[in-house]
């Protein structure tokens, strides 16, 4: 038999009805079906779909009408728009959420498990492998969005909720996930790390989500400041830009659908049909998925290559450093080879000492390796991702020109970013030692545990440092107008308006922002990365180490003071003292409402006109407004207990290492 | 050196460690056989205080494995059977990270990192990534990590296991180094013919339960106990004499001679004899009075894997 007639029997085996979806498929459902973090994120899922519905609910039930049959359909009625808001809010943000969660580990671990050379050895192409796992996940996504059907279709049947409106959130929720799906199944081919994965997905996610959106708003401003219009401009409704502003985000697209819907007034309207927005994106996003499907299965096909390669020659490399050592060869009668005449080892862009360089390791060898670690895998990475940052920044301050809530928008978007990063940049330090089978070697030495969890923690904080310098840097900028006295933001003033050619007012922080803000945010970043390391220490594998260390941000900046809120507001009315307290002293533990307010309240002196002290700054709080001096030593407090919580964690976290094996805690 | 009276461990259901009693004397090179899942690595684990037990005591080096952990951890270098490496740091780094991790002091590191390296033949490798070696260089990489600080007891698992053959005839060598220089090695292994030619004592482990501790020799006396009841002699006849069949016929009235196999196409007759120590030679004369022409006469040796098999069931957990 010949090798195309070979190739034809052996084709004829196998009936398309399993290539497609294919064993890869079959595989990933019955897998992700019977991990028990597959059902602690259903869990997840249900609870806070539970949790926003009931507190919607109770926030909006206190609505007139009259007793009776007919008066209580009217109040659900009015308590339909709320509550499809609500649930297809929570949808959207959780589907995403877990569809990264789900996703981005997905090649990584065939890569850390060694298992991906052996999908080499089976005649399934990388489409295949890259379809199942992505369908596979969609499966999973498609069980947890019936989760809200009955409560939606209750709302179409008794709140008078359009079935267009049902079908087009709905549908978009599902799309996004997909993508997501789609978007972490690409950044895990090209990832080496399950965890960096995770992080990439949620960057580059919110690239193509947001950014057509971005880039139309910054023609949009520099049109509007060539015009000499002043920064500030907005979307002008109507024309072919702002279409695509709104259609490409999802976002825009949820706020813009249920004003259309629900006439509820969350977002600026558009005038635009609603059903062209939502059509353009459902295919927008459509496409974005068929292209990260084909850059997966390309990426993959290349990875798949490299690690055959790689293979062959490290097994090369072997039999020539063999015939190379002295002894063997003079065993074998064969030639010693030069060293330099070896292979090379694979190119490898992980940052290290230079070929035929070792450093010299610290006498805190733990502490001393995580301080080498580089925050990107390459330099050349961190600086193209630090001129791309800086660039944007400028653009943003040549366009915004210091305005009060530019400053805001940057410092809470910094501050959320750096904390988003803390979540997860450590939640790999213990878990990923664990799974590439160096903790024992680590254990196995007279270090005590409590060395090896702050040489992770300091190793971390490292890394994550450079969030805290990007926005304490802003903050400088925008603070260092005050110094001294005005006479920096004077000259600025007259200078500024030559160069752009404009009228500018900038508005500048008092330099006590500055101390506020490295307060506010090296405290809550020393707290998440302790806990991320204690995740890590508590959890196996490190994305779900990942996963629990952001739910527990989220749940503790986002959806605590969600919850107090909206509790204190039915329970004590806006009115009173304790309901007011609880509030307090809950945005009080937010960074970024704390970071927001600390620039804002630190801009809350005109000091180019050469006045204002320290004393005279007002920071707006949500029971009253705070002097200089309170808001310090209500900042000062804040910090102390995140610095405890986080001694806390670190403590837990040796005791979890040093436990089981009778160690130095 | 290494001492363990009733140790016991249990992972829900299993009994991974049953009672295990065990004594391993200064200098011993002790080879730890058993099926997968017999035992060794949680043995090896709980001794290297990885690990506690449920019941039972351990002594290593005179240290109690459940009071003096740290102690132990400075006289002790485990190797586990699958060596997870620093992929970002040289192999100079990485020995160095560990000397660090024992305190010893910064000035003496690179003269430890060269010697280790020596012995270990890696020293043309010192500036090389990690991931860059072998499976074979970073198993050698894996038994020099654990003599940075020079412990007296050597727990190894499995450290010839996925090498080729050249690279398992060195770590063979540099095993037999270390028993030399007077270490206490637990070695575990697959590969019994490896453990029979460097071992001074064994362990036979199957399900928790140590089944045999001792020398190598007495190990093989008790398999041939255990299975023959007395030596096995292969006989080979030369075609142009009786036939292996009428040989081993004649051999089946011999006294001594408790069962006679004979094979005619190989013409081989193969004798199975009554315990005890015996000479040969009424053997021979039997077969030359049966008209048998010997062409070879070979007393069958005994193998560590026989023994390993006839001591142990072949159950697996």
């Amino acid at each position: 038999m010949s090798p195309a007639e070979l190739r034809r029997a052996n084709r004829r085996k196998i009936p398309w009805t399993m290539r497609f979806p294919g064993p890869v498929f079959s595989k990933e459902v019955w897998m992700l079906g019977k991990r028990p973090s597959t059902a602690w994120l259903r869990l997840v899922h249900v609870v806070v779909l539970l949790l926003v519905v009931s507190i919607v609910f109770m926030s909006l039930r206190d609505v007139s009408g009259g007793d009776g049959a007919s008066a209580g359909l009217q109040r659900y009625q009015q308590l339909a728009p709320g509550l499809t808001v609500a649930v297809v809010w929570v949808e959207f943000v959780m589907l995403g959420l877990i569809a990264v969660a789900l996703a981005a580990p997905a090649v990584c671990e065939e890569k850390q498990m060694g298992t991906l050379g052996t999908l080499l050895t089976t005649p399934l192409k990388a489409w295949q492998i890259v379809l199942g796992k992505g369908l596979g996940r969609i499966v999973e996504l498609m069980v947890l969005a019936l989760v809200p059907l009955p409560l939606l279709l209750a709302l179409r049947s008794f709140g008078g909720v359009t079935a267009e409106a049902l079908a087009t959130t709905t549908a978009t929720c599902l799309v996004n996930a997909v993508l997501a799906v789609q978007v972490g199944i690409f950044v895990s081919t090209v990832s080496r790390r399950a965890i960096g994965a995770i992080l990439l997905s949620f960057i580059l996610l919110g690239v193509v989500m947001f950014g057509p959106m971005l880039v139309v708003w910054a023609v949009l401003m520099i049109q509007s400041v060539a015009g000499g219009g002043g920064g500030g401009g907005g979307a002008a409704p109507g024309t072919g830009m702002t279409v695509f502003f709104v259609s490409s985000a999802p976002a825009m697209l949820f706020l813009q659908s249920f004003h259309y819907f629900f006439n509820e007034s969350m977002g600026a309207p558009i005038t635009m049909p609603v059903r062209d927005l939502w059509a353009m994106h459902i295919g927008y996003s459509l496409v974005l998925c068929v292209l990260f499907f084909g850059m997966s299965c390309v990426a993959l096909r290349r990875v798949m290559d490299r690690e055959g390669e790689g293979r062959a020659q490290k097994a090369e490399a072997a039999v020539v450093v063999a015939a190379a050592t002295p002894v063997v060869a003079a065993e074998a009668g064969a030639e010693a080879v030069p060293v330099a005449a070896l292979p090379k080892s694979p190119k490898r862009s992980r940052r290290r000492a230079p070929e035929g360089v070792s450093r010299t390791v610290g006498d805190a060898p733990v502490a001393w390796r995580e301080l080498q670690q580089g925050v990107l895998r390459s330099r050349v990475l961190s600086v193209i991702a630090g001129l791309m940052l800086a660039g944007l920044l400028l653009f943003i301050y040549y366009v915004a020109a210091f305005e009060e809530p530019v400053q805001q928008v940057i410092t809470a978007v910094g501050t959320a970013a750096t904390l988003i990063a803390c979540a997860v940049m450590s939640t790999g330090s213990i878990a990923q030692e664990r799974e590439s089978r160096t903790l024992e070697a680590l254990l196995c030495t007279p270090l005590s545990a409590w060395d090896i969890v702050w040489g992770k923690f300091l190793g971390s904080a490292r890394r994550a440092s450079v969030g805290l310098i990007l926005v304490l840097g802003h903050v400088l900028l925008s603070g260092v107008g005050a110094i001294p006295g005005g006479a920096v933001c004077r000259f600025i003033d007259t200078f500024l308006p030559r160069i752009a050619g404009r009228n500018i007012d900038p508005d500048w922080a008092n330099p006590i922002a500055l101390l506020h803000v490295a307060m506010i945010l090296g405290s809550s970043m020393a707290f998440l990365l302790a806990t991320g390391i204690l995740c890590s220490a508590r959890f196996k594998k490190s994305v779900i180490a990942a996963v629990f260390n952001i739910g527990l941000m989220l749940g503790l900046w986002l959806g605590t003071p969600l919850v107090v809120f909206i509790m204190t507001e039915i329970t004590f009315g806006s009115s009173n003292g304790l309901g007011e307290f609880l509030q307090n002293t809950v945005m009080t533990t937010n960074p970024v409402v704390m970071s927001v307010i600390a620039v804002d309240g630190a801009m809350n002196v005109d000091w180019s006109a050469g006045g204002g002290t320290s004393r005279s700054l007002s920071y707006d709080m949500p029971g009253g407004d705070w002097n200089a001096v309170e808001f310090t030593f209500g900042m000062g407090v804040v910090t102390l207990l995140y610095v405890v919580l986080a001694w806390m964690a670190l403590r837990r976290a040796a005791w979890v290492i040093g436990g089981p094996t009778s160690r130095r805690r | 050196m290494i001492e363990t009276r009733g140790l016991t461990k249990k992972y829900g259901a299993l009994t991974a460690l049953d009672s295990l009693t065990l004594d391993i004397g200064p200098g011993q090179v002790f080879g730890f056989i058993g099926p997968n899942g017999a035992g060794k690595t949680t043995t090896m684990k709980i001794l290297s205080c990885l690990m506690k037990p449920d019941a039972g005591t351990a002594r290593v080096a005179g240290f109690d494995i459940a009071k003096d952990a740290d102690d132990i951890r400075r006289v002790i270098g485990y190797m586990p059977d699958f060596l997870g490496v620093y992929d970002d740091l040289t192999v100079d780094e990485y020995l160095q990270f560990f000397a660090a991790s024992f305190g010893i002091p910064r000035a003496q590191r690179g003269g430890i990192v060269g010697q280790v390296l020596e012995l270990t033949d890696l020293s043309e490798k010192r500036h090389a990534n990690v991931d860059s070696l072998s499976r074979g260089m970073q198993q050698r990489l894996g038994v020099a990590r654990v003599l940075v600080h020079d412990p007296k007891v050597l727990f190894l698992d499995e450290p010839a296991s996925g090498l080729d053959p050249r690279a398992r005839i060195e770590m063979r060598s540099l095993l037999v180094e270390l028993g030399k220089m007077g270490k206490t090695l637990m070695v575990s292994s697959h590969i019994l013919s490896e453990l029979g030619e460097m071992c001074t004592c064994i362990g036979i482990v199957e399900r928790g339960k140590l089944l045999y501790a001792g020398s190598i020799e007495d190990a093989f006396a008790k398999a041939k106990t255990q299975a023959t009841n007395g030596d096995r002699i292969v006989v080979t006849l030369e075609k142009d004499g009786a036939a292996a069949s009428v040989v081993s016929g004649m051999l089946g009235t011999v006294e001594r001679v408790v069962r006679a196999t004979a094979d005619d196409a190989a013409g081989t007759v193969t004798v199975d004899l009554t315990p005890g120590d015996h000479s040969h030679h009424f053997l021979i004369e039997a077969i030359i009075r049966a008209g048998g022409r010997i062409a070879g006469f070979q007393p069958e040796q005994v193998r560590l894997e026989d023994a390993f098999l006839r001591l142990t069931t072949g159950a697996l957990q």
